[in-house]
């Protein structure tokens, strides 16, 4: 038999910008669980789709992608038909982009195997029931008369899943799978689909930018960049001793929970805590009329010079505590100090609210948003010094070029609108506006989440940096444990709205006491091989 | 919870220009129209009032180039200075209507209290009447001519610039750019007034494109019932309803003219909105 997904010397021109991918060559067999890893832009995608027979309209094509000897670059569109019916199924990155909204998951699951499987309704209806419980969902009778939007991301994943396992394909590709779900709904799909493939047999194409995802899946791995392929091998090797520079830059950029490298708290002294906070509680009103805690009873203070992550998992209430501190959200209970001062339990006046910019300043998560797109870098920070310190437009303009320059934005960039910058100059660039108020405090939404591992490591260097030079104090609300780990002297971890566990970092990383905690550890993705070891 | 976006299966970008070819074309067909509207007063070859019985409905010749209406007076100057109230009206209308419904957009879409609820219930009512039937009322009470039906139109062309300018305002305070200036301390209307709605400007400068056709229609089509310019002063719209008479006795030109002029300007000035909204909005999306 042929083999089950071989790409040979495949290139791919694109007008106007070039090779995409240029002579990649990869192999794929039966029982095989494959990384491709690259960051966003090295063709990954573009990839997984050729396997499928899915081109860039007005793209130029050259080598060949078989998939059991069926050349998908050549291959007439009902071969391509065929192909993507019986021998190769894909998973994708956002589950409820791939699912009609209209219709229920019954509809979805068994509309392919009555029209093109000649299966009853009954028989349909029986199969698809077995596989929701075969990917680990329960009361799956129910579950086939929901609708997507009812269920939660993870549980739609699964169905995803589901419906892809329900072809009986020899190849599955996943592109992205668990990227947009939670660190404990991850391991979840990962321990899944793990299963799956070895139960089945299948050939397993698995795209991500998570080293340490493909490594606790994969027994090979390649390493894309810009459309190439640098390095291939054993993960095993690939990732303990890496051959190619990019390789090697990649491993050290990804994040691991380093215990002996948490920096230190400041010491105590009996000084004002810059912020403090006492039972505060969010609540929001829901369409339905049920009332939702996002916050519930939050107590915890923060010292001058302090640093503290945030941790927790979507709808965990991070962000609403962090939205809180700058003033865009007000509370509905309880306290919240900044220097002492407590603030006022109502939207601010526009005088306060300058005030607070002096004391306090956010960065967002997506720094393709969190930029006015019309404004040029160099006038946005300037706007700022302008706003804060009084001055006049030369003298902003000059003190905006210090500042910028201070976090990696060479002159020649001051003139240039967000869209032409990189995701990690956006986010120095938000960097330095946030920091031209000359706040105290400075509280990252998920600011590295958006960017690639590379990049992340940059800014995060950069934000270390700034908080030593400058004595700023820190507030990371994060879902990442690891870069809590580098970042963060003391940690606090929501869950539900809830503070479950509070204290220094080093403690609770390597003592937890919390259960929930504990999940939040164990479940990051370890290497095939530590697990093994184990 | 992180992040990173769909890998875009390549879109075709549209490289460069604006407007496509049919749109340049539309673009240059209405910038002959204005110069030629504008410049009426230099260039036109007689008085577009000067009456010559002795040349009732000519035909084209050397001395006048599209021939002469009922009075014997020059059809193709009537129709440049024509175009010149034609123009001018909808000219008003839009920059109004564009003023007067961005600010009322950007105050609705942006508080939320009884007075933006008020403006919405007004914007809701103003719906539901034709812009014509408005532009007649109001005739009836201030009298024929064109200021009537350029402020009922005006009325009547604001609630469409505000709802838009207020669904824009919405989506956009929701933006974390906007929440970034709002932790930044910067003032409101600073925010707003200097930030915003830069942002929001090429969107509706595109919808006004498109009103400007519908304005331009709607005032010939009041003229030519008799209840917009008066004559003599020349009106495309007027100019059809003027030449009915020659019509019925087998003289096409004079109402045929000034119909093709108002279908020529109304069907560009249309492409290009058309075009500038779809390449703006696909841009802002």
């Amino acid at each position: 038999m042929s083999k089950l997904l071989e790409i040979e010397q495949f290139t791919l021109h694109y007008p106007g910008r070039g090779a995409l991918l240029s002579d990649v060559s990869l192999h794929v067999d039966d029982g095989e669980a494959v990384a491709l890893v690259g960051e966003s832009g090295s063709g990954k995608s573009l990839t997984t789709r050729a396997a499928l027979g899915l081109f860039p309209e007005f793209s130029r094509l050259s080598g060949s992608v078989k998939v059991r000897g069926l050349d998908t670059t050549s291959a007439p569109a009902a071969k391509l038909l065929e192909l993507r019916r019986n021998h190769a199924s894909m998973i994708f990155q956002d589950p409820r982009a791939g699912i009609n909204p209209v219709r229920t998951v019954g509809d979805f699951l068994t509309e392919t195997l009555v029209r093109w499987r000649g299966l009853s309704r009954e028989e349909a209806y029986a199969r698809a029931v077995t596989q929701l419980d075969q990917v680990g969902l329960r009361r799956t009778k129910d579950l086939m008369r929901q609708y997507p939007h009812q269920l939660s991301g993870g549980m739609l994943q699964r169905v995803m899943i589901a419906g892809a396992l329900l072809d009986s394909p020899e190849l599955l590709l996943c592109d992205e799978p668990t990227t947009a779900l939670d660190v404990t709904t991850q391991a979840g799909i990962v321990e899944l689909l793990r299963e799956q493939q070895q139960a089945r047999g299948m050939g397993m194409l698995f795209i991500t930018h998570d080293l340490n995802l493909a490594a606790s899946l994969c027994d090979r791995v390649y390493v894309l960049r810009k459309g190439e392929v640098v390095e291939h091998g054993g993960a095993r090797e690939v990732f303990m001793s890496p051959r190619a520079d990019y390789t090697r830059q990649l491993v050290g950029a990804t994040p691991r929970i380093e215990i002996d490298k948490v920096p230190a708290a400041p010491a105590a002294d009996g000084t004002v805590p810059l912020l403090a906070v006492k039972s505060l509680c969010k609540r929001y009103e829901l369409p339905s009329g049920e009332e939702l805690t996002a916050l519930n009873d939050a107590t915890f203070s923060l010292a001058p010079g302090g640093s503290l992550g945030v941790v927790g998992e979507s709808g965990s209430g991070k962000s609403t505590l962090a939205r809180m501190i700058v003033a865009l959200e007000t509370a509905d209970e309880g306290e919240l100090a900044i220097n002492g001062r407590v603030r006022a339990p109502r939207p601010l006046r526009a005088a306060e609210r300058k005030q607070l910019a002096k004391d306090v300043q956010i960065v967002f998560q997506d720094p393709y948003l969190s930029l006015d797109p019309r404004i040029v870098v160099g006038k946005a920070v300037a706007d700022v010094f302008r706003l804060h310190q009084g001055k006049g437009r030369a003298e902003a303009v000059k003190s905006a070029g210090e500042l910028l320059d201070r976090v990696g934005i060479g002159p020649e960039r001051f003139d240039a609108k967000p869209r032409a910058l990189s995701g990690g100059q956006r986010q120095r660039v938000a960097i330095a506006k946030a920091l031209a108020a000359r706040p105290k405090l400075l509280v990252l939404d998920e600011a590295t989440s958006a960017l690639d591992v590379s990049v992340q490591a940059q800014v995060l260097e950069l934000v270390e940096e700034l908080r030593e030079q400058l004595g700023l104090t820190l507030l990371f609300v994060t879902h990442d444990l690891a870069v809590v780990s580098r970042l963060c002297a003391e940690l606090l971890v929501l869950q539900h709205g809830r503070i479950v566990e509070q204290g220094s970092t080093s403690k609770i990383l390597s003592a937890p006491t919390n259960d929930y905690t504990r999940t939040l550890i164990d479940s990051r993705p370890r290497a095939l091989w530590e697990e093994q070891l184990a | 919870m992180t992040l990173t976006g769909t890998i875009p299966l390549l879109r075709t970008r549209s490289y460069g220009s604006l407007l496509s070819g049919t749109g340049w074309l539309a673009a240059a067909v209405t910038l002959v129209v204005v110069l030629l509207s504008v410049l009426a007063p230099v260039l036109a070859p007689y008085d577009p009032d000067f009456v010559d019985l002795s040349s009732v409905l000519g035909a084209p010749s050397g001395a006048h180039w599209l021939g002469t209406d009922a009075l014997g007076r020059d059809l193709f100057s009537r129709l440049m200075y024509g175009g010149r109230t034609s123009l001018m009206g909808p000219l008003i209308v839009v920059v109004a209507s564009t003023a007067l419904g961005l600010l009322l957009g950007l105050a609705t879409g942006w508080t939320d209290g009884w007075m933006s609820r008020i403006l919405n219930r007004i914007f809701d009512l103003l719906f539901a009447f034709p812009a014509l039937l408005l532009s007649m009322l109001a005739i009836a009470i201030f009298g024929k001519g064109l200021m009537a039906p350029i402020l009922a139109m005006t009325i009547s062309y604001v609630p469409y610039v505000a709802r838009l300018t207020q669904q824009l305002v919405v989506a956009e305070r929701a933006r974390p750019y906007v929440q970034a200036y709002r932790v930044l301390g910067f003032r409101t209307p600073w925010v707003v007034l200097g930030r915003v709605m830069p942002n929001l400007v090429p969107t509706i400068g595109a919808q006004s494109t498109l009103n400007f056709g519908y304005v331009l229609a709607d005032l010939a089509a009041l003229s030519f019932i008799g209840l917009g310019i008066q004559p003599p002063t020349s009106d495309w719209g007027a100019m059809i309803e003027e030449a009915r008479g020659a019509l019925l006795g087998g003289h096409v030109l004079p109402g045929l003219l000034p119909a093709l002029v108002v279908v020529l300007i109304v069907v560009s000035i249309n492409v290009i909105g058309e075009e500038l909204s779809d390449r703006i909005g696909g841009k802002l999306s």
